[in-house]
């Protein structure tokens, strides 16, 4: 026995249910007590299986404690992105003053980004948030996402006009990781009302969006 | 043989010598070796903490006064004897039968061992309700909260989930093990505040 069988054939969860036979599951039992890694799964099994049920039956539970849209994003494992966007346009200064008549609550969560997250590069580097830079539509934006932590392949960014859908099956832009988790992306736009999502992207699984904002140029 | 078993009976052999050679540093190795899991497989067969633990410290106390005394007839096979002989204390009678007269320094090395080892297990016991719960509103998508809630609280299949959530297994295997990992490290940071109090 080793990692690859315990882990081709799923000895952790089946041993937790009790599924193996008398001769298997000691077999297994032998090979976990001198393996740390297989472990450590046990163990993070048997906490998740018996800390839901824990968290379940308790008042207050993870059920009745679904997260609001915007409590999701600052929660996700790429929290920071969602609480430390930091957003440096090249271009326009009141860039994220933007207000989308169209659908104002949505705008109104876009406000903690604005308001809320450190640059992350200084005015000493060259950046100030909508005071550097080409003014005119057209002009490169850069936009600096400081994420924290992350733990996908690689990130992508969609870039939309503001209403419309997001393009099936049309691949999208790299974001470039600047280090401890933060990303980059620079474009050039229009002027005009935008979306941009940000997406995780694993090999062989669909991306998954991880974080959704709007901005204007004018 | 695979390089994990080779490992496994090279300092297997090694610790079976040192200890018949009166090695009180290789007692300790052997019990922080094997400690961790032997305490696990107790609990898993018992269900009942307290009985485990006293199980575990019969467990090596009855190991390495035989390693001791008589060593092993073939050394690397040393999991296999730990392993079988907390099995037989469990399966025995043990509540009736009266406790071996161990000699205090062994319970000191088993009491002693490497208490940092079972930390991280420690904290998951103590606090995993609260880190599940953490874990659970950090997760992105309402989908993986559901997977997860529906295989480790009403012990789903995999097969039957995939099936339903047209995903493939691979995704599965991802959600699962991101969600492990970011519970253990959920609870090393927990640990980490702990200390640092």
């Amino acid at each position: 026995m080793d990692r690859q069988y315990v882990v081709e054939n799923e000895l952790v969860e089946r041993y937790l249910r009790d599924q193996l036979g008398v001769e298997q599951a000691e077999a297994f039992e032998q090979f976990f007590i001198t393996c740390p890694e297989t472990m450590d799964d046990l163990e993070l099994a048997r906490a998740l299986r018996k800390g839901m049920k824990e968290a379940m039956a308790s008042p207050g539970s993870a059920a009745a404690q679904q997260p609001t849209w915007l409590a999701k994003l600052l929660k996700a494992p790429l929290l920071p992105a969602v609480a430390t966007l930091a957003v440096v346009l090249l271009a326009v200064p009141w860039f994220f003053a933007a207000t989308v008549d169209e659908d104002p609550a949505a705008v109104e969560t876009l406000q903690p980004y604005r308001l809320n997250v450190p640059l992350l590069r200084s005015a000493a580097d060259g950046f100030q948030p909508g005071a550097v830079g080409p003014t005119s539509s057209g002009a490169p934006v850069t936009l600096v996402l400081e994420v924290g932590y992350s733990d996908f392949e690689r990130h992508q960014i969609r870039v939309i006009p503001y209403g419309s859908e997001i393009p099936e099956g049309v691949s999208s832009p790299d974001l470039k990781l600047l280090g401890e988790g933060d990303l980059e992306y620079t474009l050039a736009l229009p002027a005009g009302q935008f979306v941009a999502v940000v997406e995780g992207v694993e090999s062989g699984a669909e991306p998954e969006e991880i974080a959704r904002f709007q901005f204007q140029i004018q | 043989m695979n390089s994990h078993a080779d490992d496994e009976a090279r300092i297997a052999e090694g610790l079976v010598e040192r200890i018949r050679a009166g090695d009180a540093q290789a007692e300790t190795e052997l019990v922080n070796r094997y400690s961790r899991g032997v305490q696990f497989l107790l609990q898993h067969r018992s269900g009942d903490d307290q009985l485990a633990s006293d199980l575990h410290q019969e467990t090596f106390c009855v190991v390495l006064l035989r390693l001791r005394e008589k060593g092993l007839a073939d050394p690397k096979k040393l999991a296999a004897f730990v392993h079988r002989t907390a099995v037989n204390l469990f399966i025995g009678d043990y509540r009736k039968l009266r406790r071996r007269n161990t000699h205090a320094d062994i319970d000191r090395i088993v009491r002693e061992a490497d208490p940092s080892s079972q930390a991280l297990a420690q904290v998951l016991q103590t606090e995993r309700a609260q880190l599940v719960r953490k874990l659970i509103s950090e997760l992105r998508q309402e989908r993986d909260r559901e997977l997860l809630k529906r295989f480790y609280l009403r012990e789903e299949s995999k097969q039957q989930l995939c099936e339903e959530f047209e995903l493939d297994h691979l995704h599965f295997d991802r959600v699962l093990f991101r969600a492990r990992q970011r519970l253990k490290r959920l609870a090393q940071d927990h640990l980490q505040e702990l200390k640092a109090r």
